[in-house]
């Protein structure tokens, strides 16, 4: 957890000001249907999906936390959501340890529709209702095609935050 | 590479154990939790001014291509609407002068006897699970939470979180968002009131030298018997509403085709009160209405009847801000107390730019 804290931490402090940047400003602006395309869920997931499951769910907590504090919404609500979005996303890897880009930003894209789904699950949670109706049906495809879209650039970033180098296969030689 | 691995179970299990003691602990209200979110808005705003700026012609590009047929169909729509509100909206002027002098007669407090600041909206909400907006002045414009937040129409939503140079405005629509409304219903709408009306028309025809004009005279006789009901409040008010059209003296300077239309005063109307809390329903849907109690005259409040916030000690607004108008009255199962779904009067809430927030709190009456 240390290492966690003064290595990647120091990375992923500023890109995260960033995005959430971004998120707060034009694509608070910019939607598809109504629809607020996620970027901050979607780098959490893309972490996820290059960096593997701890560790995403470690980073998608934190970007999820500083979302918390930027957006208003009660505190650690959505950085649990945004750990588990990144630790489906890395749990997905179990089925090829190195995916190809393509792989990747589906991996990252199921994580990010499962984060989706699951935010208005822990609403619920904490006594909040209402948020269960038809709009789902929008909100978690819009999430799963923008993630999809935007995870062959952010996952390389991801990588670079926790400090992550991309694996290679390599041949083995005699 | 590996030296923070904990293992999947332990990194899930602190994880979920670290929000539910950050839930908890700011959903009591802590300190340092509020102190953090003031730091952190105060170290983001300059990324925030940045990508504003940066992301600005992407943006307008964005609209240009998406938005430009609903903006046409808009433009369109308002047009039409101005026009037909140009006429209504002299009388209305006329009635809100008489609507303040009113209050003035009985020393009653209106909205506006209440310190406001007009602010203007930086921000939508940044996720798809919450109807806020944000707006560009904080604590130190001396906003507060709870604050009712109105535009032009009516009441837009209440003050939820507060930084230094921003604030956080939960929208009416939100389904965390509650408030103590009174609904308005002129009885003779209902079914109490018996009613019989006489109307006489007489045109009298051209005679003598007058031969090219016309006279046309007509006597209209209005009878109301009204039934009380006990448990209920009714007050007999005139209806001042600003925004219907209000009846004009004969002194009163107006074009002729407006005061040609309304020369007589009306009768003061009995005016059922009925209050219960509204809540929101979620963005692109109507208002709900709850009552407490089961009252015997909550069946009989009408679809078009107006809804307003009702004030009080436990309201966090002052009494008598619009709401809307009830759209929708619907029996439900197993209860007498009906559904009634409330229009939004503030408009379109994904639209807004400058609000005004009323600096109210309550038990101290105006500033």
């Amino acid at each position: 957890m240390r290492a966690f804290i003064t290595g990647p931490l120091l990375r992923l402090t500023p890109v995260v000001f960033v995005v959430l940047a971004l998120q707060r400003t034009i694509l608070s602006e910019a939607t598809f249907r109504g629809v607020v395309m996620p970027l901050a869920l979607a780098f959490a997931a893309s972490i996820g999906a290059g960096c593997g499951s701890e560790r995403g769910a470690l980073a998608g907590f934190t970007v999820g936390l500083m979302y918390d504090l930027a957006a208003g919404t009660p505190l650690g609500l959505t950085a649990l959501v945004f750990a588990l979005a990144a630790f489906v996303a890395g749990y997905l890897l179990v089925l090829t340890p190195v995916p190809p880009w393509w792989l990747a930003s589906v991996f990252a894209a199921l994580g990010a529709a499962v984060g989706e789904f699951a935010q208005p699950i822990a609403r619920t949670l904490i006594g909040s209702d209402g948020w269960f109706d038809s709009r789902l049906f929008t909100v978690v495809p819009v999430a799963f095609v923008f993630t999809l879209i935007v995870a062959p650039l952010l996952v390389p970033v991801g990588r670079w935050c926790m400090r992550v180098k991309s694996p290679r296969w390599k041949a083995m030689l005699d | 590479m590996a030296a923070y691995s904990m293992g999947r179970k332990r990194v899930i299990a602190i994880l979920a154990l670290t929000s539910i003691l950050l839930i908890t602990l700011d959903q009591r209200g802590t300190a340092v939790i509020d102190r953090t979110r003031s730091l952190f808005h105060l170290l983001i705003e300059p990324f925030d001014a940045a990508a504003r700026t940066v992301t600005r012609p992407v943006l307008t590009a964005w609209r240009g291509v998406f938005d430009y047929r609903d903006l046409e169909r808009e433009n369109a729509l308002l047009r039409a609407e101005i026009e037909a509100q140009r006429g209504a909206f002299i009388e209305a002027k006329a009635a809100i002068y008489e609507y303040q002098e009113l209050l003035a007669l009985n020393r009653l407090v209106g909205t506006g006897g209440f310190p406001s600041v007009t602010v203007q909206v930086q921000g939508n909400s940044p996720g798809n699970f919450q109807n806020t907006v944000e707006i560009d002045k904080g604590g130190i414009d001396g906003i507060a939470v709870g604050m009712p937040v109105v535009n032009g129409a009516g009441l837009v939503g209440k003050v939820t979180r507060v930084f230094p140079n921003s604030a956080i405005v939960q929208l009416v629509v939100d389904p965390d968002f509650s408030m103590r409304a009174k609904v308005l219903t002129p009885l003779d709408e209902t079914s109490t009131s018996t009613s019989s009306t006489t109307t006489t028309s007489s045109t009298v025809a051209p005679t003598g030298t007058d031969a090219g004009s016309t006279t046309t005279s007509s006597t209209t006789t209005t009878t109301s018997t009204t039934t009380t009901v006990p448990a209920t409040t009714t007050t007999l008010i005139p209806l001042n509403d600003p925004l219907a059209p209000v009846p004009l003296t004969t002194s009163t300077t107006l074009p002729p085709a407006l005061s040609a239309s309304t020369t007589l005063p009306p009768p003061p109307v009995e005016v059922q009160r009925e209050t219960g809390t509204v809540v929101g329903q979620g963005s692109g849907r109507p208002l709900l209405l709850r009552f407490v109690d089961d009252s015997a005259t909550t069946g009989r409040i009408a679809v078009g009847s107006t809804v307003e916030t009702a004030g009080g000690l436990q309201s966090l607004a002052p009494p008598g801000i619009p709401i809307g108008t009830v759209s929708r009255v619907a029996k439900q199962s197993g209860s007498r107390v009906p559904i009634i779904e409330v229009e939004i009067g503030a408009g379109d809430l994904s639209k807004l730019n400058f609000l005004v927030v009323l600096l109210y709190v309550p038990n101290t009456g105006a500033g």
